[in-house]
């Protein structure tokens, strides 16, 4: 189904990839699926911790922080971690 | 090195990864579910805690040289414990990240970010925890793992255009139990049951085709929990326990040269309503009385990212335990 009005977005959004099937039509939001997966996701100034270059194995951090002789930083979590869920 | 790790299985490995932090941590390390944040060097040196990096740093720098210069300390292969070692994701199979995020409906009918204003038992805090509490009006992440069994059941054979692939329920279960629930934003302990997925269905529609790409729209719906009551629907501790009802929306696109899969778009979006517990499920901060929009963000990550590595809901025991991959 199509919802919006003119050949010209449909085809901007064929060509990105995203169907032009829009929200709008399945549960009242006036805003297309690129928008709204955009606007779950993390924004800018959000989740700052996130910009780390995490591992997620002890073992190899060691092993890379003894080959560049750096210190470790574990955070551990019940989730999986700061970058885990929770 | 920056290392995000999970809890239980730090604690309970029984490996050289394991006695590496006993050694360091001293016995009973990272007793609870709460958070750590801890330095250690690479020969097993305690550096202090890592609220306070910059005295671990420089502790570090005081240790004699031989101690923690580059390849001073030689680090063998690890032969992991593998009744807790963290399951890796399946071979040749598709990894998801899910964002999470609780939204609000904005005046002019689009969707917006969630303030502390919109959740009253969080307006009545001071500041200072408000502005702790903030941080779960932002993006939760999470992970959904696809088999190399499952990926083969989405993949049209002899595919044309408005093709319907019906997503197997194994699937689509396994994304409704798991992940989409509103909970997910503030909690890796929880899932629904099979009992309470009252409505999940999902399929792929052929959109476009040709030689080298297939490009498909996904859509569906899902209702889990309980079923929306207004009169039950009040903030603290109404009456009316969880429930939530996506739609779902997305693009999925597979490349038929390389046989894989480069688009994984979803999008999970509706209401949600009813008691977002704390582990008592007493009434917790982001409960809000009514319904509101709830919306998770599922897209394709590359599993040699070890970052995209963790296990779906962050828990190795309880993946485990579940079923989760099961057909």
């Amino acid at each position: 189904m199509c919802v919006f009005g003119t050949m010209s977005v449909m085809r901007s959004l064929v060509l990105r990839g995203f169907s032009v099937w829009s929200l709008l039509a399945v549960v009242g939001v006036a805003q297309g699926l690129q928008d709204v997966h955009a606007l779950i996701q993390p924004h800018p100034g959000e989740s700052h911790w996130m910009r780390v270059p995490w591992r997620t194995s002890v073992w190899e951090a060691r092993k890379q922080a003894a080959k560049e002789g750096k210190p470790i930083f574990i955070w551990a979590g019940s989730g999986g971690g700061p970058i885990g869920v929770c | 090195m920056a290392v995000s790790v999970e809890t239980r299985v730090a604690r309970e490995r029984d490996d050289a990864e394991g006695r590496f932090l006993t050694k360091a941590l001293g016995e009973n390390f990272f007793p609870t579910s709460a958070g750590y944040m801890e330095c250690i060097a690479a020969n097993g040196r305690h550096l202090g805690g890592g609220d306070d990096p910059f005295k671990a740093m420089a502790r570090f720098r005081r240790m004699p040289s031989k101690a923690r210069a580059p390849g001073a300390v030689k680090v063998p292969d690890l032969v992991a414990d593998p009744s807790v070692a963290p399951l890796p994701p399946p071979a040749r199979g598709l990894v998801l990240k899910i964002h999470a995020r609780l939204l609000r409906r904005n005046e002019d009918g689009t969707l917006g970010r969630c303030t502390t204003r919109d959740f009253p038992l969080m307006a009545r805090e001071r500041p200072r925890r408000k502005r702790n509490l903030r941080s779960y009006l932002e993006a939760s992440p999470d992970f959904a793992w696809i088999t190399e069994q499952d990926k083969k059941a989405l993949i049209p054979s002899s595919p044309q255009v408005g093709m319907v692939i019906v997503v197997p329920r194994t699937i689509v279960m396994r994304l409704c139990r798991f992940h989409l629930t509103p909970r997910r934003v503030y909690s890796e302990g929880f899932e629904w049951s099979e009992g309470q997925v009252h409505r999940a269905a999902l399929k792929l529609v052929v959109e476009a085709v040709d030689d080298k790409h297939i490009r498909m729209r996904a859509e569906g719906s899902a209702h889990m929990g309980s079923t929306f009551d207004p009169g039950k629907a009040t903030t603290p501790n109404g009456l009316l326990m969880l429930g939530y009802a996506p739609k779902f929306s997305g693009t999925v696109a597979y490349d038929r040269m390389a046989k894989d899969f480069t688009r994984f778009d979803l999008v999970a979006l509706g209401d949600g309503w009813g008691r977002m517990g704390d582990a008592n499920n007493r009434s917790w901060f982001l409960e809000r009385p009514g319904r509101h929009p709830v919306g998770f963000a599922f897209e394709l990550v590359n599993p040699s990212d070890p970052a995209n590595r963790i296990v779906p809901m962050g828990r190795s025991a309880k993946l485990r335990g579940l079923g989760y991959l099961a057909r």
